[in-house]
């Protein structure tokens, strides 16, 4: 007897499962994800966005100054203590970062969740990335962070004498901002692999605005830091989240079109015609 | 430093945001084959009438329904969205009672940092275990089908339209 089975599919969307991580992929991946960044960055397709981002900047930079009263207003009509800056100004130094990632490890372990390792992995991968190009940005354009300025909008001294700079690092690093890198680095990854939980994206904004408000208040940012930053934070994270899954994409499955010759398990012979659409 | 953050705006902004969360927590569908005595996790593609679509890491599979004995449809209960917020609440607030305790001591000295280090990453590391044991706790439910196809009205056509109706389940 024979039988015919047709199978046909219609799915759109892209299949993705996560494979579990190596103990040190995340330091592994980090120069191919500088690397990738750049050129993602700097070519001619990205050019709007750049001229966008600078102009923002530019734009922010000239209003630095008042900005920062609004910020200081923000805080003086809500109420709330410098203590409270301080909580704000440390959800992106990077201990909670660590601490969230540690912990989607320990939850990971426990379950043998490769989703949550994957997403460990790549929240300390984008952190360091980020790292590493807002340091290199920093040594480079010497920006007066605001508690130290010594002009309305904090003078820049491009490329600073590098002992001058770790003897008196607030002179020297205010731009861009790590802080804001690092927590929308983790916002990116954990609303990219959870996209079933739907608070983390409001959550994750939310916690970079207060991040970007509490430093403003301390005193150590400028808001004119915080595009660059976003930025840096925001392309690691994709690329990170990118690397760490196994995607299927629908074109090595999608319109295709084969027969193969099929036994069941009660004996039967046939053809299987698989069309995916 | 006094430790103000559990009267602030802030923390009550978060608390309410987890409070209105979703507590849902996907299922995961398992089957066992004619040919196997367990049952074996697998990441659904789509449902069909003859076939059970699923991803594996070499790519799209295909299982013949005829070659399947039953399928279980796993879910564990999530915690109540109050039990969730209490635990939420308290892991940012353990995270904060930490920064400030040790930030006594800041500027960090290296063997400083390193414990520092230590600290947040151990901490966080048992947050997430204890988290995931407790969660454990939670009795799981399962749907377990036996797979009759010739009972059209049956729960494997119960099931089976479940699974090709309820896109959530898919793998994303």
């Amino acid at each position: 007897m024979c039988s015919v089975f047709i199978f046909l599919g219609s799915s759109l969307h892209a299949q993705t499962i996560y494979k579990k991580p190596g103990m040190v992929d995340f330091i592994k991946n980090i120069p191919s994800d500088i690397s990738e960044y750049t050129k993602q960055t700097l070519c001619y397709e990205n050019a709007q966005n750049i001229g966008a981002m600078t102009l923002g900047t530019g734009l922010l930079i000239y209003y630095d100054d008042k900005l920062l009263d609004v910020s200081n207003n923000i805080r003086e009509q809500g109420g709330w203590s410098k203590q409270v800056d301080w909580y704000m100004e440390h959800i992106g130094d990077g201990y909670l970062q660590l601490y969230v990632g540690s912990s989607l490890i320990g939850y990971g372990f426990y379950n043998n969740d490769d989703r949550a390792l994957q997403s460990a992995s790549q929240i300390f991968e984008s952190v360091f990335a980020s790292g590493i190009l807002v340091q290199l940005f920093k040594h480079v354009t010497g920006r007066e962070s605001p508690f130290v300025a010594t002009t309305p909008t904090g003078r820049w001294r491009p490329f600073p004498n590098q002992v001058d700079y770790h003897n008196h690092v607030p002179n020297y690093d205010a731009f861009p901002s790590g802080h804001v890198a690092t927590i929308t680095a983790m916002v990116v990854v954990l609303s990219e692999n959870y996209p079933e939980h739907a608070f983390i994206k409001p959550l994750g904004f939310l916690a970079i605005a207060l991040n970007g408000l509490g430093m403003m208040n301390t005193g150590v940012h400028w808001i004119s830091d915080y595009p660059l930053g976003i930025a840096l934070g925001y392309g690691l994270a994709k690329i990170a989240v990118k690397k760490g899954r196994v995607s299927k994409k629908n074109n090595n499955i999608n319109n295709s079109f084969s027969i193969f010759p099929s036994i069941n398990h009660r004996g039967n012979v046939g053809f299987s015609i698989n069309y995916t659409l | 430093m006094s430790f103000d953050l559990l009267t602030s705006w802030l923390q009550k902004t978060i608390v309410v945001l987890i409070l209105f969360s979703s507590p849902a927590r996907s299922v995961s569908l398992e089957v066992k084959l004619k040919s196997s005595q367990q049952f074996k996790k697998v990441w659904l593609h789509r449902a069909e009438q003859d076939f059970l679509v699923v991803v594996t890491p070499s790519g799209v599979d295909s299982l013949d329904w005829d070659s399947v004995q039953g399928v279980r449809i796993k879910k564990t209960n999530d915690f109540h969205p109050t039990k969730k917020t209490f635990l939420y609440f308290g892991y940012f607030t353990f995270f904060y009672f930490l920064l400030e305790t040790m930030y006594v001591e800041a500027p960090f000295s290296v063997p400083q940092f390193l414990g520092v280090f230590t600290v947040f990453g151990g901490s966080g590391a048992v947050g997430g275990y204890a988290y995931a044991k407790l969660l454990e706790q939670n009795k799981d439910e399962y749907l377990s089908v036996e797979i009759d196809k010739q009972n059209k009205n049956g729960k494997f056509q119960k099931t089976l339209d479940f699974l090709i109706s309820n896109k959530k389940y898919q793998t994303k």
